[in-house]
């Protein structure tokens, strides 16, 4: 029993590892993304025109967003399916 | 001619729409991350495997100050200390405020649903839905803002030559 606690407890470790680095991720990408991509749009790809690259900027931010809600909707899913398959054994075991 | 339309103190205002873009964005950011902070460390005591789908007016409220950055950079980019005529001043001060204030707008309605909306998810999941579709609403008043700033601001090269 207690050596099922301590794996049970080494995996939530990890688990919120996990999501530590995954919040992590997105902070970085959230604050460099938008203003690296409006000074390198507006000096290789639209030759100056910085209306272009201000949207590009905004384009960039908000898939930085959607990328952020499509991944936290794919987490849940993958624990919600984890969660089933540990309830699995147990019903067996109490047979 | 050139002294009345383009006078010394000009690049003043432009210079202000620089900060008050920077500035008012940021405060709407900062209101909407902090009372939507309050409503995540609620859930975290009870629930906190839903902590990553509860941060999600976190992030948009970091993109309102996204908005308000990406128009100071824009407006710092035509600004000239010669050169440079009262209109365009009073332009970048219109662009800066429209996109400052609409993003205090912003924050303001993204903390308030990101609270009330997190609150509720830790005893019913299927809010998650309703709270994205809200903020998405809440966060397009900021857009509003960024566009006029856009469009303000293509309007204020070219406007009158000082020399």
């Amino acid at each position: 029993m207690s050596g099922q606690a301590v794996a049970a407890t080494a995996s939530e470790q990890a688990a919120s590892r996990a999501a530590l680095m995954k919040l992590l991720f997105f902070a970085a990408t959230l604050a460099f993304l938008p203003i690296s991509s409006y000074f390198f749009t507006e000096k290789y790809i639209w030759s100056g025109n910085s209306l272009y690259a201000a949207i590009t900027a905004i384009c960039a931010a908000n898939l930085v967003l959607v990328a952020y809600i499509i991944l936290s909707l794919m987490e849940d899913q993958q624990s919600f399916k984890e969660a089933e398959e540990r309830k699995l054994p147990d019903s067996k075991k109490q047979r | 001619m050139a002294s009345e339309l383009c006078p010394p103190y000009a690049p003043f205002f432009g210079f202000a729409g620089v900060a008050s873009a920077m500035i008012f964005s940021t405060v709407g950011a900062a209101f909407g991350t902090a009372k939507a902070g309050i409503g995540i460390a609620g859930l975290g005591t009870f629930k906190p495997e839903l902590i990553m789908k509860a941060s999600v007016p976190v992030v948009m409220a970091g993109i309102i100050a996204v908005y308000g950055l990406v128009v100071s950079v824009l407006i710092v980019g035509n600004l000239n200390p010669s050169n440079y005529s009262l209109a365009a001043g009073f332009i970048h001060l219109g662009a800066g405020i429209s996109c400052g204030t609409t993003g205090i707008a912003a924050g303001y309605a993204i903390g308030h649903v990101g609270d009330s909306f997190v609150r509720a998810y830790v005893h019913e999941q299927r809010v998650f839905v309703a709270m994205i579709l809200i903020l998405i609403f809440a966060e397009v008043l900021g857009l509003y803002g960024l566009i006029v700033a856009l469009l303000m601001n293509t309007r204020a090269t070219g406007l009158v030559d000082c020399n």
